[in-house]
């Protein structure tokens, strides 16, 4: 991962995610993750469970490289994160798509230009960025909003756009935090059917959720934390 | 395949200048200020380092060219100044003397005040208004302080007036000496008024764009493709503001130089014109000024508010 690059080719296919005995504990002694270890194997869809402050956010954190582990190791595919540098953290971000509760998404661009923001800074051409832009709109059903702002769009609607951007540049891993939080049960149960979509493309997906009902009507692996520690999940 | 990395930089760059300018006029009233500012900034510091050459340069011809006119009394006929003349034109420090009779320097004075030739032949009558003169070069500016002061010990109650050039020569030294420091002091307030306004509009225009940034890091956007629309921006508000000013000091200094046309034959002088002040080398100076204010500025307020 040292070495890894711009111009690599993507990893597509969903890659293995190891937790080794990983500990986080922050300056002020909050320990978010005491001895964590779980695996996630290629193209699998995982739950992560846990109350507030249970140490979801962190793991997400870790995964996304935003923190550092205290002790402990974490692989996803070949990359050892541990290793990588700073200056590699964007280009390891790349592989990985991101959900947030809050959708994150521009205001002022339009659906198009909120999905297609994220292949600009990868210098595709005009045309390439409309097929996988217009690919990824199909994948969550919002093609015809293309042009619409925004603030025109439902929370369920907005989210979805959010899920594009995520995946538009074909990541092997997606990772969701809390996607239906802010969403009523009907907009939920359609954002984990896309989640699921993509999951069933290939790639490796991470849902970090509170919500059981969610889940139970889902019926995949749950990984569940309790103050830092894996209460269930095992492999 | 290096041909394609290349290609797909360009379109980053592309990408990249156009969301500079889109910063921009998201933030335009804060943009326009800067640009005021260091408009402002330059214009001052312009006028003193011009008004410094201007300067310098009369105070050169003068040195170069020490001349001085000897007028007479009235009440002093044309031979005894004409031996007073031939005394003069002797002189080790003089190169060079020309006398002017009283109607020579009358006439003179008449085409002048052409539209009043009458009133100024009529008040004449008294004969106080014709007098005799003597044009001096000397050899060497240096000579020319003790030359005047020799003069009028010698003839003073003979002489009305020998305009005493080369004490204002000295005035203007004095004044070129405090020109500079003005201009080194203005140079540093100013910059750091235009470091800290385009700091500030930067600042804003990362706290307003504070989302997007956000989800730029996420998505995998580099350091340097985050900051660089703010820098270029900067940098495009430092030559904006650099452009304007070195157009207003060209306005402002062909005001100045055609004053001092007007009054350049008397003094015997040749003011410089704008092209010839050094423009050059100030438009130059504006352009690097306004671009590297400009790149400071935004770099520090990115670097510290986005926290890369």
């Amino acid at each position: 991962m040292d070495d890894f690059k711009e111009n690599e080719t993507p990893v597509q296919a969903g890659p293995e995610i190891v937790f080794e005995k990983v500990t986080k504990e922050y300056p002020n002694g909050v320990r978010a993750l005491d001895n964590v270890s779980f695996r996630v194997a290629p193209g699998e869809f995982a739950f992560l469970m846990g109350h507030s402050g249970s140490g979801k956010s962190s793991l997400i954190k870790l995964l996304m490289l935003e923190e550092r582990p205290t002790s402990g190791r974490i692989t996803v595919g070949d990359i050892d994160l541990g290793s990588v540098r700073s200056s590699g953290v964007p280009y390891y971000r790349r592989l990985v798509g991101i959900v947030f509760q809050d959708f994150r998404i521009i205001e002022s661009m339009t659906v198009f230009e909120n999905v297609a923001f994220a292949l600009e800074m990868l210098g595709q051409s005009r045309k390439e960025i409309e097929k996988q832009v217009l690919a990824a709109l199909d994948l969550v059903g919002l093609i015809e909003k293309r042009n619409e702002k925004p603030d025109c769009l439902s929370g369920g609607e907005q989210q979805r756009v959010a899920i594009a951007r995520a995946v538009v540049n074909l990541p092997g891993l997606l990772i969701a935090d809390e996607p239906t939080g802010n969403l009523d049960m009907e907009n939920s149960v359609e954002i984990m059917k896309i989640l699921q979509k993509i999951n069933k493309m290939g790639a490796t997906v991470i849902v970090a959720t509170h919500e059981r009902e969610i889940v139970a009507g889902i019926g995949q692996r749950i990984i569940e934390l309790n103050h830092g520690v894996r209460l269930l999940g095992d492999e | 395949m290096k041909g394609g990395g290349a290609v797909k930089k360009l379109r980053v760059i592309f990408y990249v200048l156009l969301q500079s300018l889109k910063n921009a006029a998201r933030n335009l009233f804060m943009v326009f200020a800067s640009i005021i500012v260091v408009f402002f900034v330059l214009l001052v510091v312009g006028s003193f380092i011009e008004a410094g050459i201007v300067t310098s340069d009369i105070i050169g011809q003068v040195k170069e060219r020490p001349v001085l006119k000897i007028n007479f009394h009235y009440y002093v006929d044309e031979e005894t100044a004409q031996q007073y003349y031939e005394a003069i034109a002797a002189s080790p420090e003089v190169k060079q003397a020309t006398y002017i009779s009283k109607q020579e320097n009358f006439e003179n004075m008449l085409k002048e005040f052409e539209d009043n030739r009458e009133y100024f032949e009529n008040l004449d009558k008294s004969g106080k208004l014709k007098y005799a003169s003597v044009e001096v070069q000397l050899n060497n500016y240096a000579d020319g302080r003790a030359f005047v002061d020799g003069i009028m010990e010698d003839a003073g109650d003979m002489i009305d007036s020998a305009p005493n050039i080369f004490s204002v020569v000295e005035k203007m030294e004095k004044a070129q000496f405090w020109i500079n420091i003005c201009t080194i002091a203005a140079a540093l307030v100013m910059t750091a008024l235009s470091l800290l306004l385009i700091f500030n509009t930067v600042k804003l225009t990362v706290v307003a764009r504070h989302r997007e940034i956000e989800i730029m890091k996420f998505i995998g956007a580099t350091n340097t493709y985050i900051i660089t629309p703010f820098v270029i921006e900067g940098v495009l508000t430092g030559l904006a503001g650099a452009a304007l000013a070195f157009l207003a000091l060209g306005g402002v200094y062909n005001g100045v130089y055609k004053l001092l046309l007007s009054f350049s034959e008397d003094a015997n002088i040749v003011p410089l014109t704008f092209a010839a002040s050094g423009s050059s080398g100030i438009l130059v100076f504006y352009l690097l000024f306004g671009a590297c204010t400009g790149f400071i500025a935004s770099i520090f307020a990115a670097r510290k508010h986005i926290k890369v």
